[in-house]
């Protein structure tokens, strides 16, 4: 109710300046209303388990108004679910039942909010704001592909001048965040953040140092519950503070980039809460209370260096990165439950990013490629790494919990070609990478490797790009051989006619000796059209689930059934 | 039975949807291109919003659109998760030696804080010729691309800094389509 007051109150007050101030630029609003459609039916699923096909109306408002050095704005979204089964672990999930048109519910709620100054030395921000840094070992708020857009909601203050800058931040974090797969917001957090920076940029030179700290909790992560005598739950509460410093150097030594960054945490800890009482007459027996302090002493380090020779149009880059991240469990799984899926932290990887690391934040790796672009015999571009990595085993340091994954100790070793060129009227890009990791229990057991190739043209009106990656895996998983033989190929046609039509077939094919042994096709195709604000697309087929790994991995089911879409952006 | 109401429902929604978005539209003159239709637009009002984009290279050195005035400007808007944005660049850089005396080019990464590696790695290892500006927090970037985050995006400004043609996505092909608007640009 509050947030709608908010909302009502804010719109209106950009309406009356927007009315007054008329016929002049001073006073610019914007406004911005983002609307889709879906209707999703899924045979595959309704097989399996409960019904699952469902329409969503969405709409997202933005609304944006500026004035001088002041801007003042805000996004509203509301979903409206129609043929859902109720849901109770959605959050506002306000639900309606009749048996006239459909079953439905809603979520109304106000994502963003907020209100910017930015003069010549320094800017302010109330309200939403998006912050990182050294490289996402000190926090990372941001719109995330895979996770969704990530705020604080607090105070953003930035100050430069000339060599010398500054920065405070602070708030809450992810107060509303949606599910990108569902389209549903999740819980609210508990959770503040906060953060300063202090730098200075001399000749080529920027040194600065960082402190952030953070308060996490209390999550649930298994619900209380009394049975006769016993009572049992567990819940967890997490704070640290982090110090850390960075440095940049640009062409101080002609062609060349350095950075640099050293990130350590002198204090944090876990406040493990495990309650399982058995109620003896008036005594409570066995209940548990844990403090770790897994993360003193912690510390993360990653350096990336680069120099490039040019000669005749020619040009030879050596890159070499490095990093090491010690105790640095800073992991948004350790700090939620199912229920949550946030990430505060995304520290460089040096691998690929289709290629899997279970351990990512108690681990050291090197990684060294060359590049080279032939700007004088083939006009092409051309590179070749090697990345190896190894875990530190500070397993005893973490909290283990039914929920949380086990520590993984692996050691790895990835190496990487690949090779680009523009011809007059089509283009062609190759990989190939072969991805290795010993396990403690699986030594020199999970292979990868990795090939892909795409290529474009077009003649006329008509477009085309033809994209295959192929993968050829072994697995083994604490001792279960899970993959052997198998090979997962997937083939992408896109035939686009003008700015207006589009059509993609995508066929996967998956063959796993351990399992059936049987050769699987999930075919798909898709055709979309696009006129001006209009987006409308037709899907029908197969979608293969499995681990999709966008720089983090989830496990996503197998789709199969129909998805109609219609998108009006305004 | 209920899933054919709800398409129906759905069918007659986007129709008006549609009809709605679509209503005003204006069939543009074959002779003329959208580029000079807009030209014409601009020298007569003289009023048209100039726009400046001023941000750090991945050099960390300071950077403003202002300062390619007298020059038409193809900004790119891209991110190192994006294969068509480094497409375009790539494809950008074929057309530079013909076009720069011309057109200049800058490109805009959107990559955040994390990644900011990545954009040095790739512009270094690509021999990028044009500048490459960043936004790490996006605050300069998510006002100017609709949606925030939608990438390929593309405006070609005029000499005087003023938005002459925007660009969503770019497919094979597209970079034919360029070299003819920047010929046309007198």
């Amino acid at each position: 109710m509050k947030k709608n007051l908010i909302f009502i109150i804010l719109t209106l007050f950009s309406l009356t300046i927007f009315a007054g101030t008329g016929k002049k630029n001073e006073v610019k609003l914007k406004i911005q209303s983002k609307n889709k459609v879906t209707i999703k039916q899924d045979f595959q699923r309704n097989k399996t388990s409960k019904k699952d096909d469902f329409t969503i109306f969405s709409n997202q408002l933005k609304l944006e108004t500026t004035y001088s050095f002041f801007t003042l704005g805000l996004r509203k979204t509301a979903l409206v679910f129609s043929g859902k089964e109720k849901d109770d672990t959605m959050p506002n999930f306000d639900y309606q039942y009749s048996n006239e048109l459909f079953n439905h519910g809603w979520q109304n709620y106000l994502d963003r909010i907020y209100f910017k100054t930015k003069m010549k030395h320094f800017s302010l921000i109330l309200g939403d704001f998006y912050e990182s840094m050294n490289r996402g070992l000190i926090f990372s708020f941001k719109n995330d592909p895979a996770f969704g857009d990530n705020t604080i909601r607090g105070t953003d203050f930035k100050m430069r001048l000339k060599g010398f800058h500054f920065k405070a931040f602070g708030g809450k974090a992810n107060p509303q965040v949606r599910d990108i797969s569902l389209d549903e917001r999740l819980n609210e957090t508990d959770d503040y953040v906060w953060g300063t920076e202090v730098g200075y940029k001399l000749w080529k030179i920027d040194l600065s140092a960082q402190y952030g700290g953070g308060n996490f909790g209390d999550y649930t992560i298994l619900e209380k519950k009394t049975l006769g005598n016993t009572t049992q739950g567990e819940n967890i509460s997490k704070s640290f503070h982090i110090i850390g410093t960075s440095l940049k150097i640009n062409n101080a030594i002609p062609k060349s980039r350095l950075y640099a960054t050293f990130n350590y945490i002198p204090k944090g800890e876990d406040d493990y809460n495990k309650i399982d009482i058995m109620k003896i007459g008036k005594k409570e027996l066995n209940q548990s209370k844990e403090k770790k302090s897994d993360l003193d002493g912690s510390k993360a380090i990653f350096a990336t260096i680069s120099k490039w020779f040019d000669f005749s149009k020619n040009r030879l880059t050596l890159t070499t990165e490095g990093k090491m991240y010690d105790k640095y469990f800073l992991n948004y799984t350790l700090m939620e439950d199912s229920n949550y899926k946030r990430r505060y932290f995304n520290p460089p990887t040096l691998l690929w990013q289709n290629m899997p690391i279970a351990n990512e934040f108690d681990t050291w790796a090197v990684r060294e490629k060359i590049a080279f672009r032939d700007n004088f015999l083939t006009k092409a571009d051309y590179s070749i790494e090697f990345v190896k990595g190894n875990s530190l085993n500070n397993e005893k340091s973490l909290i283990t919990t039914a929920n949380y994954g086990r520590y993984v100790k692996e050691d790895f070793y990835f190496g990487g070609i690949t090779l680009s060129k523009q011809f007059s009227s089509f283009y062609i890009n190759k990989k190939y990478g072969y991805y290795q990791i010993n396990t403690e229990s699986d030594k020199d057991y999970t292979r990868w490797h990795y090939f892909y190739f795409e290529t474009g043209s077009h003649y006329e009106k008509i477009s085309g790009k033809l994209e295959n990656s192929l993968y050829l895996k072994r697995f083994k998983n604490n001792g279960v051989e899970e993959q052997k033989g198998a090979i997962e190929d997937t083939v992408l046609l896109y035939i686009a006619y003008g700015q207006h039509l589009g059509f993609s077939f995508i066929n996967t094919y998956w063959h796993n000796d351990v399992k059936d042994g049987l050769d699987n096709f999930y075919p798909s195709g898709k055709i979309s059209f696009k006129y001006k604000a209009v987006t409308t697309s037709l899907f029908y087929g197969k979608i293969k689930g499995g681990w999709v790994c966008e720089g983090t991995c989830r496990l996503v089911p197998d789709f199969q059934g129909f998805k109609l879409e219609l998108n009006i952006d305004i | 039975m209920k899933s054919k109401k709800l398409i129906s429902l759905f069918i007659v929604f986007s129709f008006f949807m549609f009809a709605c978005a679509t209503a005003k539209t204006v069939k543009p003159k074959k002779t003329e291109t959208k580029v000079q239709k807009t030209q014409k637009k601009v020298k007569k009002n003289s009023n048209a919003e100039q726009m400046i984009l001023s941000l750090e290279t991945t050099d960390g050195e300071k950077f403003s659109t202002e300062s390619l005035r007298g020059k038409y400007v193809y900004i790119s808007f891209w991110a190192t998760w994006c294969e068509p944005c480094k497409e375009e660049l790539k494809q950008l850089r074929e057309m530079y030696d013909k076009y720069k005396d011309k057109v200049a080019f800058v490109g805009v990464s959107i990559d955040t804080e994390d990644t900011i590696d990545k954009v040095s790695e790739f512009v270094t290892d690509n021999a990028i010729p044009f500048p490459i500006l960043v936004d790490p927090e996006g605050n300069t970037v998510s006002k100017i691309i609709p949606g925030g985050d939608t990438v390929p995006y593309a405006i070609l400004l005029d000499k005087n800094g003023v938005i002459l043609k925007k660009h969503e996505g770019f497919a094979p092909g597209d970079e034919e389509k360029l070299k003819k608007e920047f010929d046309e640009l007198k």
